[in-house]
């Protein structure tokens, strides 16, 4: 079974992830700020985070993924962002700061489900 | 013997006496040829004198006391148009256009024995007449006696009509130039005043105003220029640029444009403001301005302060994407859900019912901050929003509004304290409803960690005086407002933060961008409460926490 963190301030994005992905035979962690995503990528060697922007607390999604990215445990780990950041400069700069991937809310389950499926084979 | 004696003696008497005649004789004949020398001396000066008098251009006469004319001289003739025939029955005082003068004449000839340059008219014999001057002296016998006068006559009707025509040449010019003087004088006004005006409408254009010449010298600068450069014109006017302007982009841009094809530069440049971390955006405009023949005179620049603009300008940007942004969470929502629900058949039924309730609110979280919109559009295009006012019970929207928060987020603990009596209000209750939900959901937004959240209200005096003479409903006989207010123990704010709280798109952590929001709510909230005849007003500090207190009128 792959792990999948999903982290995001709102329960019901989280909510939503969690159900898309329960079908593909994923086990899915839920996060509510990018300390503890990256708290439980490294605890469980995830396979994979989907992951928000703008969080409240200390760290955001770019610093979270800036993070993972020169973590040398989490460094593999691939992240999709997720988030309702939708400008150009916003994709930009979250695959700058490390991110795979970059879905804009509001966002298909069965194509997010579907770039899963491509990321983890 | 006596014969010849008597003889003798005769003889002798004869030659005496003849002796004594032929003396007398050759004296007579002496005195002839005297007289004859005398007399051809006298004719000969006469002579001269005559042709004299006849040869001056100038008429010349000789005249008895009565005006009998004793001589006159060929000028005389030709003057008054007479022949030597026909002037002799003429008397001088009939040539006198005015009686008058003749006895003038005379008086003041014989008072001083002469008289120069005597003004007076003359007729000619045809009866025209002329301006004469009249020099003359009185002629007098030995006795002393007045016989007449002697004098010369000059005309001088030319002289005087030529005169009388330079006077009025001079008349005229001295009206011409006064004429034109005074139309000298009228433009000279009407371009002062016009400078006035222009000088006046220069300086009190809020845009700021330099004027240079074509050797990049200063030679006007209005106030407002002389405000944003912090300049003295006085004390820059005909000095290089380099010397009054110390800002490099204007000062570059104003020396580049000469010679350059462009009519003119649009530029942006900046001025020291507050600050260094918050400068002033100058929008400037420079333009050189040509003479008739096409020649660069000077360049105009205009400036004006857009930091205001900019901001505004910002804020809208970030607002459409905070709006874009805060539209697309209850969306995530609404559609995933929405399509889970209608592609997975393995939805248990307490699931279904979960993820339908998470549409249900987001779609009211939807529908909120459409309203939140809208409102801002109405107050922004200033037609207002009509309140539905009704008489209700304030405590009971307060109390109304707190269990939706309190399920929303578990993590802050509600405090609620209010009056136990009901309190009265005319109010929209939908409208208050918003303030609450506004005000509550910054509280929530901006206390991430947490921690209590207190709603209270109570009873004062009067809401527009200061917080010292506001006073617990116990003291006060006659509450007319009831104060209502949120605390909460979040972030809290710097006072430039406060100071900016009720600006439209505002958003306190707009860098953070951690917390969502429009920017809308606290503006929205002070147009709420103001057209209620309410008050809104904050307290804050950094780390501690935010206190946001309204008043509404009772009833």
């Amino acid at each position: 079974m792959k792990k999948v963190v999903i982290v995001d301030d709102q329960v019901e994005v989280r909510d939503l992830v969690e159900v898309t992905l329960r079908s593909g035979n994923y086990q899915v962690f839920q996060a509510e700020s990018g300390e503890e995503a990256i708290e439980i990528a490294r605890a469980e060697k995830a396979d994979l985070i989907i992951m928000d922007i703008t969080m409240p607390g200390g760290m955001d999604g770019f610093e979270a993924a800036h993070a993972l990215k020169n973590d040398p445990e989490t460094k593999d780990c691939p992240i999709i962002m997720l988030t309702a950041k939708g400008q150009k400069a916003d994709r930009q700069k979250g695959l700058e700061a490390g991110a795979d991937h970059y879905f804009v809310k509001p966002f298909s389950p069965l194509e997010l489900i579907k770039k899963a499926e491509e990321i983890l084979g | 013997m006596e014969l010849e004696r008597a003889h003798n003696e005769l003889e002798l008497l004869v030659r005496e006496k003849t002796a004594d005649l032929a003396k007398v004789n050759e004296d007579l004949h002496l005195e002839i040829t005297e007289r004859n020398r005398a007399e051809a001396a006298l004719r000969e000066s006469e002579e001269r004198y005559r042709n004299l008098s006849e040869q001056s251009r100038d008429a010349i006469y000789i005249t008895t006391r009565e005006g009998k004319l004793a001589y006159i001289n060929q000028s005389f003739l030709d003057l008054f148009g007479y022949t030597r025939e026909n002037i002799t029955d003429l008397n001088s005082k009939d040539t006198y256009v005015n009686p008058d003068d003749r006895s003038r004449f005379k008086k003041e000839t014989e008072q001083k024995g002469s008289v120069r340059d005597f003004e007076v008219r003359l007729r000619k014999k045809d009866g025209s007449e002329m301006d004469c001057l009249i020099t003359a002296t009185v002629r007098q016998g030995d006795d002393g006696n007045i016989l007449g006068y002697q004098g010369i006559i000059r005309d001088i009707t030319e002289y005087k009509r030529v005169q009388e025509k330079i006077k009025e040449y001079s008349k005229n010019l001295e009206r011409m130039v006064e004429l034109r003087t005074r139309r000298l004088n009228q433009a000279l006004y009407d371009a002062e005043e016009a400078r006035d005006r222009i000088h006046g409408i220069l300086q009190s254009v809020a845009d700021g105003l330099i004027v240079t010449d074509i050797n990049n010298r200063v030679i006007l600068m209005n106030r407002a220029a002389e405000d944003l450069l912090g300049v003295d014109f006085s004390e820059v006017v005909d000095r290089p640029i380099d010397f009054a302007i110390q800002e490099k982009t204007l000062r570059d841009r104003i020396k580049t444009i000469l010679g350059k094809k462009e009519a003119g530069y649009k530029f942006d440049f900046e001025l020291p403001g507050e600050d260094t971390k918050h400068p002033r955006i100058m929008h400037a405009r420079t333009s050189v301005i040509q003479g008739k023949s096409g020649e660069e005179t000077c360049i105009v620049t205009i400036m004006h302060d857009v930091t205001d603009e900019r901001e505004v300008d910002r804020m809208k940007t970030e607002f459409i994407s905070t709006a874009a942004h805060e539209l697309r969470t209850p969306l995530t929502s609404i559609r995933g859900f929405s399509e889970i629900l209608l592609t997975r058949d393995d939805i248990k039924q307490e699931e279904k019912k979960k993820f339908l309730s998470y549409i249900n609110k987001q779609s009211v979280n939807l529908a909120n901050i459409i309203t939140d919109l809208l409102d801002i559009s109405r107050i922004e295009s200033s037609l207002g929003f009509s309140l539905k006012e009704a008489p209700c019970n304030i405590t009971d929207i307060i109390r109304g509004v707190v269990p939706y928060f309190q399920e929303q987020s578990p993590r802050h603990i509600f405090e609620v304290i209010l009056p136990e009596e009901s309190v009265e209000v005319m109010v929209d209750k939908e409208k208050i409803r918003q303030v609450l939900e506004n005000i509550l959901s910054n509280a929530v937004k901006y206390s991430p960690g947490g921690g209590p959240i207190c709603l209270s209200a109570k009873l004062i005096a009067d809401s527009h005086n200061d917080s010292d003479l506001k006073y617990p409903i116990s003291k006060i006989q006659n509450p007319k407002c009831i104060e209502i207010s949120v605390a909460d123990t979040g972030i809290g704010m710097t006072p430039g933060q406060v100071k900016r709280i009720f600006d439209k798109f505002y958003r306190a952590d707009a860098s953070g961008a951690a917390v969502p929001g429009t920017g809308l709510g606290m503006s929205i909230v002070k147009n709420l409460v103001e057209a209620h005849g309410g008050k809104v007003w904050v307290e804050s500090k950094l780390a501690k926490g935010t206190t946001v207190r309204f008043t509404i009128p009772t009833t």
